[in-house]
C-alpha cells in the first residue's frame, strides 16, 4: 500500500530516510553552525547521490543569539545548491529537530515535494556554561524566568519528587547515567566516548540537590541530516530504506506548575499515543527508543509516560538492564543527549540518525541484540512543552 | 530573598474553575473570563523542591525553590524560611503580590 490515512481519511504518500548523517558531537573548536551542519549534510549527501532536492527544512534554536545568524535555511540553501526549491527553518528549542522531520514528512508526504533535506544542529560550545544557561532561560516563561528556575532545577524537582512518591533509590538514577556512558562509549560521533562506573556517578557534584552534574547532559557542538524521499521513488537510491510509519505532535502547559500531575509529561504521552493510532501499531511492537534524557530522571518518566513500564517502575527496568542495547528493550543506544550530547536543533535529527543506523544493522558494537521492527524517537521542546513522537520501520 | 508581598493572588476561570498564577488569555477549558480572587492569608504545602547551587546569571546560590499546593491549585516560588526546616509536606503560607511567589513556613 503506498499510502495511508490520517485523522482526517486524507490520503498521504509515505515518506522513507534514504540517507543520513551526523557531525562528531563535542566541543568543535572553530567550527560554527553553517560549518557543522555543511559536514552532516555532506555525509548523507555523498552516501546516497541524488539529482534534485526539492525542499529543506533547517532546525536549530537560537543561532541569533549564538552567532548572529539568520536565516541559516538560506544560507544552507546556497551552499548546497538547491534552486527554485521550498526551504525554512523551524524552531520549537531543544524539540526543533522533531518538528522539522514532522515539516519535512508532511511536504512529502501531502505530494507537494518528493523530497526534503532535513538539517538540525547548534554551535554552544564557545559560550560559557552562564551564557549556555542565560540563552537556554529564555525558553521558561517569564514568571518561571524571575523565580530562577531552569530546566535542569525542574528535572531537580521531579526527581525528588519521584523518589518520594515511588521510594526509589538515589542510585537509580545512577543506572541510567552509566548506561547511556557506555552505549557513548560505543559511539564513535558521541560527546563522551568514555564509561563511567555508578561510583563516580555517586562521588560526582550535586547541581540542583538531589541531581548531581552526571545527572545533565553536557553542553555539545554537532548537526545530523536525513534525507526524506517519496517511498516509491525510494527504491531507486537504497535498497534499505528507512520508513516513516508516523509522526504526531503534542503540548504540555507551558508552565510546568499548571499540571495536574507532574509526573506525567502529557506532550510526550499524547504525541507517542497518537503515532500509534496514526500508524496502526501497539505499543509491545516498539523494539528500541530514543528519547529526550536532558536528566537521567527524564528518560524514566518519559518512559512511563509512554507507558512501556509502568509508573513509579521503570528505574527498576533501569537496574536489571531491561534499556541497556543488550537488553529486551534498549534505550538511547546512541549514547542518548546524556552521553551523545545536546546540540540543541541537532538532537531530533540526531535521533533519526541512530534509528536508521539500528534498523539497518549498522550500529557497530552497540548494535541492539534484539530483532527491531519498529523504532520510536521522541524529540522534546522545553520541559516537556511540546513533543514530536516518530515511529520507523524497515521498508525491506 | 523577601517575601513577595502580604497577600496572595490567583485568577480562577469562570467556566471550570481551574486556578492560575500568573493569569493567562484563555483556560485549556475554552473560556476568557476568569475572577481574580485575593487571599489574606493561604496556607499550602510543599510538593517538590530543589536547591539550585548553580544557578542562571544574576542569581546568587543557593536558591531554594519549589512547587507548593494550594487549594487544589499548584504554584512555583522560593522557599524564604530556614533551609533545615525545607520537607516535602511542610506547610507553608504563600506570598505573591509582588508578581513573585514565596512560600514561608510555617511557625
Amino acid at each position: 500500500m503506498g499510502w495511508r490515512f490520517n485523522l482526517m481519511s486524507r490520503k498521504l504518500d509515505d515518506v522513507a530516510i534514504i540517507s543520513y548523517g551526523m557531525t562528531k558531537f563535542g566541543k568543535r573548536e572553530g567550527k560554527g553552525l553553517i560549518d557543522l551542519y555543511s559536514e552532516a549534510a555532506e555525509e548523507a549527501l555523498q552516501r546516497v547521490k541524488v539529482d534534485t532536492i526539492d525542499a529543506l527544512v533547517t532546525a536549530a534554536m537560537s543561532p541569533g543569539r549564538y552567532e548572529n545568524i539568520m536565516g541559516p535555511a538560506n544560507i544552507m540553501a546556497g551552499l548546497l545548491g538547491l534552486y527554485d526549491a521550498t526551504v525554512f527553518r523551524v524552531e520549537n528549542t531543544s524539540g526543533s529537530g522533531g518538528a522539522a522531520i514532522y515539516a519535512g514528512w508532511l511536504m512529502v508526504a501531502s505530494g507537494q515535494v518528493n523530497s526534503a533535506l532535513i538539517i538540525g544542529g547548534e554551535k554552544m560550545t564557545h559560550l560559557p556554561t552562564e551564557e549556555n544557561a542565560a540563552i537556554i532561560a529564555g525558553l521558561v516563561h517569564e514568571y518561571e524566568k524571575k523565580h530562577g528556575v531552569t530546566l535542569p532545577s525542574y528535572a531537580a524537582m521531579l526527581a525528588r519528587l519521584y523518589m518520594e512518591k515511588y521510594s526509589m533509590p538515589r542510585e537509580a538514577l545512577g543506572y541510567v547515567a552509566v548506561k547511556n556512558h557506555l552505549h557513548g562509549s560505543m559511539n564513535p560521533k558521541a560527546h563522551f566516548q568514555k564509561a563511567i562506573t555508578l561510583e563516580e556517578y555517586m562521588n560526582s557534584k550535586v547541581v540542583n540537590d538531589p541531581l548531581k552534574v552526571m545527572d545533565y547532559t553536557p553542553v555539545s557542538d554537532g548537526a545530523a541530516a536525513i534525507l526524506l524521499m517519496r517511498k516509491e521513488i525510494a527504491y531507486s537510491y537504497t535498497n534499505k530504506p528507512i520508513i516513516i510509519r508516523a509522526v504526531a505532535g503534542s503540548t504540555d502547559t507551558h508552565i510546568v506548575h499548571e499540571r495536574e500531575d507532574l509526573l506525567i509529561l502529557n506532550s510526550v504521552k499524547n504525541s507517542f499515543e497518537k503515532a500509534l493510532r496514526f500508524g496502526g501499531i501497539s505499543r509491545d511492537q516498539i523494539g528500541l527508543i530514543e528519547l529526550h534524557d536532558m536528566a537521567t530522571i527524564l528518560e524514566l518518566v518519559e518512559l512511563e509516560s509512554m507507558g512501556f513500564y509502568p509508573r513509579g517502575k521503570s528505574w527498576i527496568a533501569a537496574m536489571e538492564f531491561e534499556t541497556r542495547y543488550d537488553g529486551e528493550l534498549p534505550v538511547n543506544t546512541s549514547g542518548g543527549l546524556k552521553a551523545k550530547g545536546h546540540p540543541i536543533g541537532a538532537t531530533g535529527v540526531a535521533q533519526a540518525y541512530e534509528v536508521s543506523l539500528q534498523l539497518r544493522g549498522e550500529a557497530g558494537s552497540r548494535q541492539a541484540k534484539r530483532e527491531i521492527d519498529y523504532a520510536l524517537s521522541m524529540s522534546m521542546g522545553g520541559f516537556g512543552n511540546n513533543a514530536f513522537s516518530i515511529i520507523y520501520e524497515k521498508g525491506w | 530573598m523577601r517575601r513577595g508581598g502580604d497577600m496572595f493572588r490567583y485568577y480562577e476561570c469562570e467556566k471550570c474553575g481551574k486556578k492560575y498564577f500568573p493569569r493567562k488569555i484563555r483556560c485549556y477549558c475554552g473560556s476568557m473570563s476568569f475572577k481574580e480572587v485575593v487571599v489574606d492569608k493561604a496556607i499550602g504545602s510543599i510538593s517538590t523542591y530543589t536547591v539550585i547551587l548553580v544557578p542562571p546569571k544574576g542569581f546568587t546560590p543557593p536558591i531554594y525553590i519549589g512547587i507548593a499546593e494550594y487549594d487544589g491549585m499548584k504554584i512555583l516560588g522560593r522557599y524564604v524560611g530556614d533551609p533545615e526546616r525545607l520537607k516535602v509536606g511542610i506547610k507553608v503560607e504563600l506570598h505573591n503580590d509582588d508578581g513573585t511567589t514565596t512560600f514561608s513556613p510555617i511557625e
